[in-house]
């Protein structure tokens, strides 16, 4: 799920993955130069030659890169980009956009920070990536057009510094107006949550000075929710959710339930918590952060939560435990929990011998109700890390898709004109936001089927559960169906999934984005943004321009 | 070049002769426009950002709309309420004018969204908000009542009928301090004077009613109007309703129950068209009525007299021949009556022609007082002088009668249709001081005994009692409706097992009080030998002759087919479910 804070990643998967779709590009690749230069030259052999000395001219083009002929080109984008004002226009737009954004917030405090950032990112990301494909499909194409590109290929300078100078040059003033914009837009979101902070503050102290008690608790409850998200929270989450597996007919399966008032728990392991450092603290405690599902089968005693216990437990030693007060869920909230020291038994005795292991078992105390959760759900909170410095981290995962797409567009500009540059990046850029979309219809399993099914229910008024009855049509857009499924499958590994760079939810939600996240994203970058770039050598190499 | 510069010549021409097109029909749209309230100052406020965004989007806005629309529906199955609140404004900017998208969402928010949230305190922001999306809603489209009818609907339902409504109704009484919007702007209170929830309804109700009054003239679209009218009042009975239940028995509720009654009587009174030109009212005073069912005799005595003498007096039998003088009787008694006492108003309030047939009845009836009634049966020219005069008055009377049928039968079609008597008396009915008393007693019983006073609980449900057998008996429509049986059910069992709990001697079944009521509301567990009797007629049913090969013959039919894999055959014993060990 989007919002999860859990990010799973499995480097084995993605790098042999990568490995496969990289090596079989090659050998496509390498085949068509083979047969497209035999169809020029008349025979294989001429066709097998040229194809190897493309690849040797782009072997000696790597060891050859000059730094200095590199800058040039970069310097020259950066001024193409200047001269063509686009910068003044991207943050043109950026300060109307945020002039007017207070016309969407939405009325909820506990919101606030979430749309803010959320929508920030949004704004940023659409707003560069426009501007920065715009310049990279107007640049080459144009060159080309105008013929000046054969006094840059003629002084000598290497097809590969063309391409990677562009990609620089972009790259560079994406980030400066990325770095503006982020500045910019935290100080923003600074001031506007500060100031209805203050407000909610002010509200509270005369609620408090008035002794209204629901008004005291619903303030006290704002002020709480936004201050938890601004905060970046460095969870440490559990290696393993035992237990809850019931289904109570949600259509999203993130979470499972335990029912009320009966043996079953969810059980969260722990495995090599820093003991050291929760029997440090000044009182020495175990704090717990908890976000719970709710389903009630019974309306129950209305007016009140329904109830969660939870027993800590040493995961070496089961018969040395703390069980704790039962509380009511609040769902959509963050639960908080901080285990001391009880009478019957220390926080140091509970982690005796257990080598950092814990296992947190929460029961549903509420008869007839039920209680979701899924692994990410429960977490231990030891410390937390700068909202200023997340924010800025996300920007970067912002900066991770803006350099791919940068990479496509100059990729589709070496060898189509503009518009058309345009709308493949376009279609690009479309493509993986769709990802999880084009992921079901390759795998077949989005609802109603594939799109020439679809198409058959919009105009045949089916709904997306009803069968089709067999005949010569429907099996033939079943067909259709199938065999577009197989090429979407070889579309999804070729295009890169633009949600994965997208950091902005863990801000949004106020989480920190580790050091092993952003490596993954800025990893995933380059293994989409390198081939691409190779790829866009080798097109603008095959150009005839300048032999 | 040349064709090149006629072309540009014949481009401009061209635009030139669209744009005078264009001139000339402006006029006419803009003057529709303003006739059927379509342009955007008068469909309700302009909002800037809407109206850039429509500019800007231009037919793209409908496209954008699904988009966002598909989005909201993927945000709410995600949980994500924060996005979903931006996306369902979004859309309302782009589809002010569209009423739909403000009563759904609004629904949504304050009904499926609400119900997500597990909180009392965060169902009620929901509620809140779908509320806050509706009335906005009014503010771009004041042209609709129907948008007015949801606010009040959801102030009535959603507050006040939910499972929770009592925690509801106090959050929103306890609501009227300023916000702060996200933006830290103070704004004002959602509930500034306090207000209970059915009054904030039967308000809104009210202003949905006056847009249909107009001016311009409104229909409502999504309901009847008999029904749409009624929520006013409907407002103000449940709130004296829930009033009680709060425990409030004092001068102010028989005045509201007194209120409730007088916008009753006002919803009534209003002109209810049932055919073009032809409006009823849901009731009419005693005495309008009165003449109205007495024409109504007239017409049917002298319709059956005047049919029975036009079959020719050779063929009346001997009883028939005496029958007529006293039938002749009758109706000059009735017909007098009712032209005697008849209200000019109830003329009023029948269409054109009426007057004239009642003229018409009323010289006729002068004639036929003079007549003598036995030569009614008789041949000859007296006989037939006396028959002539009673077809006169008999067509004239016929058509006065028809009109005044047709009157009472939509009346009570139109009262029907929400049970207008049945409120009307129970108005009326809870306005009584000894009503109040009886609630009053009932209420204290219940608190007695869930504060386990049991003797005092007693004692208050037998004054209690005693006063509703009174009440009962006064208005019938009360005692008849389910509604009462119900709730007097409830009420005898609490106080049978508060007896029970003090351990008093059983009541004889002629001693407990409403009795049948308290049956027809007890479940009743079948005993061994009802149950074997019912068994056995559901397989008799199942295995009957004819009707049991057929049924078999279908049975193997679908068996074949594979759908009833497991299914067991008619007329066959269900297979034994085997035990789980657990059981064995």
């Amino acid at each position: 799920m989007d919002n999860s804070p859990l990010r799973e990643f499995d480097w084995n998967v993605a790098l042999r993955s990568w490995g496969l779709v990289v090596l079989a590009a090659i050998g496509v690749g390498f085949v068509l130069s083979v047969l497209l230069s035999a169809a020029a030259r008349g025979s294989i052999i001429d066709g097998l030659i040229a194809a190897v000395m493309r690849v040797k001219e782009f072997v000696s083009d790597v060891f050859a890169l000059s730094p200095r002929r590199l800058w040039a080109i970069t310097w020259h984008s950066i001024l193409e980009s200047i001269r063509r004002r686009m910068l003044l226009a991207v943050l043109a737009v950026f300060v109307v956009l945020f002039m007017f954004a207070g016309w969407y917030l939405p009325g909820r405090s506990t919101h606030q920070v979430t749309v803010y950032v959320s929508f920030v990112m949004l704004a940023a990301t659409v707003i560069v990536v426009v501007a920065s494909t715009l310049l990279a499909c107007l640049g080459l194409p144009s060159d080309i057009h105008d013929r000046t590109i054969h006094t840059v290929v003629t002084k000598p300078v290497r097809r590969l510094e063309i391409v990677l100078g562009r990609i620089f040059g972009l790259t560079l003033v994406a980030t400066i107006v990325l770095a503006l914009m982020g500045t910019g837009s935290y100080f923003f979101l600074n001031r506007s949550i500060s100031g209805s902070l203050d407000v909610f503050r002010e509200q509270l102290a005369a609620a408090k000075a008035g002794g209204d008690k629901l008004l005291i608790a619903k303030l006290q409850d704002d002020v709480d929710q936004i201050e938890s998200k601004l905060i970046a929270r460095v969870p440490i989450f559990a290696d393993e959710l035992e237990g809850p597996e019931k289904s109570v007919g949600e259509e999203m399966a993130y979470r499972k339930y335990i029912e009320g008032n009966k043996i079953e728990a969810a059980v969260w392991h722990f495995k090599g918590l820093p003991v050291d450092k929760i029997l440090a603290g000044k009182p020495a405690a175990l704090p717990l952060e908890m976000t719970f599902a709710v389903f009630r089968t019974t309306k129950g005693d209305i007016g009140h939560g329904v109830v969660a216990q939870i027993t800590y437990r040493n995961g070496r030693n089961r018969e040395n435990f703390i069980t704790t007060y039962p509380f009511e869920v609040r769902e959509y909230y963050v639960n908080k929990q901080v285990l001391h020291d009880t009478p019957e038994r220390s926080l140091k005795s509970l982690f005796d011998g257990s080598n950092g292991d814990i296992d947190v078992e929460v029961r549903c105390m509420s008869q007839t109700q039920y209680l979701g959760m899924a692994r990410p759900d429960v977490y231990v909170l030891l410390e937390t890390a700068s909202f200023g410095a997340n924010f800025a981290k996300g920007m970067l995962g912002v900066w991770t898709r803006v350099v791919l797409i940068i990479c496509v567009a100059v990729m589709f500009s070496t060898f189509l004109n503009t518009f058309v540059a345009l709308l493949a990046t376009a279609a690009v850029f479309m493509g993986g936001i769709s990802m999880p979309y084009l992921k079901e219809l390759a795998a077949e399993t989005a609802p109603g089927g594939g799109p020439i099914s679809a198409l058959m229910r919009l105009v045949m008024h089916e709904n997306l559960q009803s069968e089709f009855d067999s005949n010569m049509w429907t099996k033939m857009a079943g067909g259709t169906d199938k065999g577009m499924s197989y090429f979407l499958t070889g579309l999804v590994h070729i295009l890169p999934d633009l949600g994965f760079f997208n950091t902005a939810p863990l801000v949004a939600n106020g989480f920190d984005i580790t050091g092993a996240l952003l490596l993954q994203t800025t990893l995933a970058m380059l293994a989409y943004a390198v081939p691409f770039t190779i790829l866009g050598y080798f097109l603008l190499q095959s150009r005839e321009i300048a032999r | 070049m040349k064709s090149s510069f006629a072309r540009k010549l014949m481009y401009m021409g061209m635009a030139l002769v669209l744009f005078a097109v264009i001139l000339v029909i402006r006029g006419p749209i803009e003057r529709e426009r303003a006739a059927h309230k379509l342009s955007e100052a008068t469909l309700g406020n302009v909002d800037p950002t809407s109206s850039t965004m429509l500019v800007v989007l231009g037919g793209m806005r409908g496209i954008a709309s699904n988009i966002l629309w598909k989005q909201a529906i993927d945000l709410q199955r995600e949980h994500d309420w924060a996005r979903l609140e931006v996306v369902v404004d979004s859309i309302t900017r782009l589809e002010p004018h569209f009423i739909s998208v403000w009563t759904f969402q609004g629904w949504n928010q304050a009904y499926n969204v609400a119900a997500e949230w597990d909180q009392v305190a965060d169902k009620y922001y929901w509620i809140k908000k779908g509320i806050k999306f509706l009335q906005r809603g009014t503010e771009f489209n004041e042209q609709s009542p129907e948008l007015r009818w949801d606010v009040g609907w959801t102030y009535f339902h959603k507050i006040g009928r939910a499972d929770e409504s009592e925690q509801l109704r106090q959050l929103f009484r306890a609501d009227n301090a300023p916000e702060v919007d996200s933006a830290g702007r103070v704004q004002e209170a959602f509930n500034r004077d306090s207000l209970d929830n059915y009054f904030a309804s039967h308000d809104w109700f009210n202003q949905a009613v006056n847009k249909c009054d107009g001016p311009p003239l409104l229909k409502p679209k999504r309901m009847g109007e008999v029904a749409f009218r009624s929520y006013p009042s409907h407002a103000l009975i449940n709130y004296a309703i829930y009033m009680e239940k709060e425990g409030h028995f004092d001068e102010q509720i028989k005045a509201d129950w007194l209120h409730a009654l007088q916008n009753l009587e006002r919803f009534a009174n209003h002109d209810y068209e049932f055919t073009k030109g032809r409006a009823v009212h849901l009731d009419y005073p005693p005495d309008i009525k009165g003449d109205l069912y007495r024409a109504t005799s007239v017409l049917t005595d002298s319709r059956n007299l005047n049919e029975l003498l036009g079959k020719g007096v050779e063929n009346l039998t001997a009883g028939q021949q005496q029958q007529v003088p006293a039938d002749w009787e009758k109706l000059l008694a009735i017909a007098r009556r009712m032209i005697n006492d008849l209200n000019k108003t109830t003329i009023a309030y029948l269409p054109a022609g009426a007057s004239a047939a009642y003229d018409s009845m009323e010289a006729t009836l002068k004639k036929m007082e003079g007549v003598d009634r036995n030569v009614l049966t008789q041949p000859g020219a007296a006989g037939d002088a006396a028959r002539t005069l009673l077809a006169e008055f008999a067509a004239p009377a016929d058509k006065f009668g028809r009109l005044a049928d047709e009157e009472l039968y939509w009346t009570d079609r139109y009262a029907s249709m929400i049970n207008y008597r049945y409120w009307q008396e129970r108005a009326v009915c809870e306005h009584e001081w000894d009503t109040i008393n009886a609630r009053h007693h009932f209420y204290d019983g219940e608190k007695l005994h869930k504060a386990a006073d049991l003797e005092k609980a007693e004692a208050e449900f037998e004054a209690g009692l005693k006063l509703w057998k009174s009440v009962i008996e006064k208005f019938e429509r009360v005692r008849d409706d389910d509604l009462t049986a119900e709730e007097t059910a409830a009420i005898v069992k609490t106080y049978l097992n508060v007896r029970n709990q003090l351990d008093r001697p059983d009541l004889k079944p002629e001693d407990i009080p409403f009795k049948e009521w308290v049956d027809r509301f007890t479940p009743h567990m079948l005993s061994a030998e009802e149950y074997e009797e019912m068994a056995k007629r559901f397989i008799e049913v199942q295995n009957q002759g004819a009707g049991g090969d057929a049924q078999m013959k279908k049975f193997q039919q679908e068996k074949l087919k594979g759908a009833l894999k497991d299914s067991v055959p008619p007329g066959k014993a269900s297979p034994k479910v085997p035990l789980r060990p657990e059981e064995q």
